[in-house]
């Protein structure tokens, strides 16, 4: 049975449930586009709240949660980068002929179905909060009804979604044909640490497809740039984001506890999918136009990265994931930021070249997002450089020399396409910025600010943010 | 037993093969139904009578059911068979099939190396599968809950249409509640 102290450590994501029942009874009540939005941000905030109150130590509730410092680092993260989402919905939803209040119950829901899968400890558990977080995906990505493109973009994540899920059953079901185990306790035990028999690995290899399809691994990635630039771009933010943190997150989870990545199969099939993420995602980013699509490419090299972090198969190997999502968390809020910061009514900036000139009119705008392009290319002083380094240092201890070669070198290629961005804002052009919702909403402006100063701490002072992540 | 077990998997396989080929919408259903039924015996026989039960009633009775009525009011006839057509030719779907077959006799392999032990099998009735949900795995069910109404606030977003237009003095009357749209 489940005790009330079981409820205290689930008491974030039972507040976030909570809060989007009463943002969806408010909708019933009275239609209100502000409110909606504050009771989605006191709800955050709440939540946020209970996490910080959080006892230390490692925690099983029912046996299908685990509550432990991994978890709750990504809870608080994924519950942040909502926090800033809402902040971004808000003014891009106000110019947009659509109802609103809804985008907040499917942004609060997908946040539970995130923030519950980090602490899955169950297949199940983990099964129903992939499926919470995709179904109210599919809403939020096609929530601009009205527009062609978001509303393709929703059926093909809907679609995506299914298969990937699918995938992620059949792999599950094998294990659990040859275990008799779901939770990852009973499934070590089961496994013995090793010895991984065909059934088992053909198990976890289909699981490793579901994985790939969320979070846009190479193989599986060709969904993510139609999605991105379909997608209302806080909508997009979210997908790059939390999406694919949280799938990450039990990815690691799962790998670590049953001891599968020293079984060389396995290690082997992870690192040949990073190299090609980090390869393909750089080289094809290179040839987009349009900067929604040049970003979903930038996010699977982005991914790729990660991978080699968790290939480390160490504690300081997690901490270095943990560390580079979560820059990479504030770089791509960053990116997106000031794309919606920049659309108006008649919709967003996509092309690359709609920012031509943007440093002779909008010029601390435009220094924000040099620095934004400058951290995700991973250049020294920013956030993403700091990221690389401490994934290079995990990834040295371990041996993987080869993946860190690939590492250097596709960040090489990778910068040519961040610094084009910087050169086009940079070429003279007299016209001026068309009418964006960014002009007249401070919360934006604080917002970007905020996120600029963030970027330049990690790059320089990372301590603070290192010793948060030393509790696991 | 084990006879039932076959029979029934071979007719729930050719029935999914059919719910993929078939070009008029109902047939596609029609096979759906019976790949749902023979599922359920499978579980019958595999001794969760409760689950088969359910299987009948709620996927291939309620679902089913409406899927039909849906698919028949939108009346696609004559012209969805014409634009399902094109899907089926023999060249798209060659080599995909080739591809899956080679991944289906790799799970044969594994399959056959995998020794199964003995069926133990035991019932499981609806009294076990009622403590457990409302037992060690409540906390599963209420997500459960969570993912039904990301569905249907998603599904009711999506699919919402305009507002009737009134007369406009009618409008007058109803200025606050309006959308947009």
């Amino acid at each position: 049975m489940i005790t009330l102290e079981e409820l205290k450590w689930l008491s974030p994501q039972i507040i976030i449930a909570a809060t989007a029942i009463l943002v969806m009874l408010g909708i019933a009540v009275k239609r209100n586009h502000l409110f909606s939005s504050l009771l989605t941000l006191a709800g955050l905030i709440a939540s946020f709240i209970c996490l910080l109150n959080a006892e230390p130590g490692q925690h099983l509730a029912s046996n299908i949660f685990i509550i432990d410092g991994f978890g709750n680092y990504l809870t608080g993260l994924i519950i942040c980068a909502s926090f800033v989402i809402t902040l971004f919905a808000y003014p891009y939803m106000q110019v947009q002929k659509t109802i609103k209040e809804e985008f907040y119950v499917l942004l609060l829901l997908a946040t539970l179905g995130a923030d519950c899968m980090v602490i899955s400890n169950h297949f199940i558990t983990f099964v129903l909060s992939l499926e919470v977080l995709s179904v109210s995906l599919f809403g939020f990505i096609g929530y601009l009804k009205n527009e062609k493109f978001s509303i393709e973009a929703g059926i093909k994540y809907l679609i995506m979604a299914a298969v990937g899920s699918s995938f992620i059953l059949f792999g599950f079901a094998l294990i659990y044909m040859a275990t008799g185990a779901m939770d990852l306790q009973a499934l070590n035990k089961a496994l013995n640490g090793g010895d991984l028999s065909p059934l088992v690995l053909t198990g976890l290899a289909l699981s490793i497809v579901g994985f790939g399809f969320k979070m846009a691994l190479v193989p599986f990635h060709l969904w993510t740039p139609d999605i991105y630039a379909g997608a209302p771009a806080p909508s997009s933010a979210f997908v790059a984001t939390v999406s694919k943190g949280a799938a990450f997150a039990f990815l690691l989870r799962l790998f670590y506890s049953i001891g599968g990545l020293s079984h060389d199969s396995i290690w082997i099939a992870f690192a040949v999918i990073a190299t090609a993420s980090m390869f393909i995602g750089n080289w094809l980013a290179l040839q987009q136009k349009n900067i929604k699509r040049m970003l979903a490419y930038s996010s699977i090299s982005h991914l790729g990265y990660l991978m080699i972090g968790f290939l480390a198969f160490s504690i300081p190997g997690m901490r270095s994931a943990a560390f580079y999502l979560t820059i990479y968390f504030v770089s791509m809020l960053a990116a997106f930021g000031l794309i919606i910061y920049l659309s108006g009514r008649k919709g967003e900036p996509l092309m690359i070249e709609d920012y031509r000139g943007l440093f002779w009119t909008k010029p601390w705008l435009a220094a924000f997002f040099s620095v934004t392009m400058l951290s995700l290319a991973g250049v020294p002083f920013t956030a993403g450089f700091m990221g690389k380094f401490y994934l290079l240092a995990s990834g040295m201890n371990s041996g993987g020399i080869f993946l860190l070669v690939v590492l250097v070198v596709s960040s090489t290629i990778g910068l040519f396409y961040y610094l084009r961005v910087v050169s086009v804002m940079l070429s003279r052009n007299s016209a001026e910025v068309p009418e964006h919702v960014g002009a007249n909403s401070w919360v934006l402006k604080l917002l970007v600010g905020a996120l600029f100063i963030l970027l330049l701490w990690f790059g320089m002072y990372p301590s603070v943010f290192l010793q948060m992540l030393s509790g696991f | 037993m084990d006879i039932i077990f076959y029979i029934a998997a071979v007719i729930a396989f050719i029935a999914t093969v059919g719910v993929v080929t078939r070009k008029n919408a109902i047939h596609a259903l029609l096979y759906l139904v019976v790949s749902l039924l023979a599922v359920s015996v499978i579980f019958f026989v595999l001794g969760a009578p409760f689950v088969a039960a359910l299987e009948v009633i709620v996927y291939a009775g309620a679902i089913m059911v409406l899927f039909v009525f849906a698919i028949m009011m939108l009346n696609l006839g004559k012209d969805g068979i014409a634009k399902e057509s094109p899907f089926l030719n023999f060249g798209s779907w060659l080599i995909p099939a080739i591809l899956c077959l080679v991944l289906l006799g790799e799970l044969g392999y594994v399959f056959y190396f995998h020794q199964v032990g003995d069926h133990d099998l035991r019932e499981i009735g609806p009294k076990e599968v009622s403590s457990s949900l409302f037992g060690g795995y409540v906390l599963a069910v209420e997500l459960a809950g969570m993912l039904l109404m990301a569905g249907i606030v998603g599904a009711y977003h999506v699919g919402r249409e305009k507002k009737r237009e009134y007369h406009r003095y009618m409008q007058n009357l109803e200025t606050n509640t309006e959308d947009y749209e």
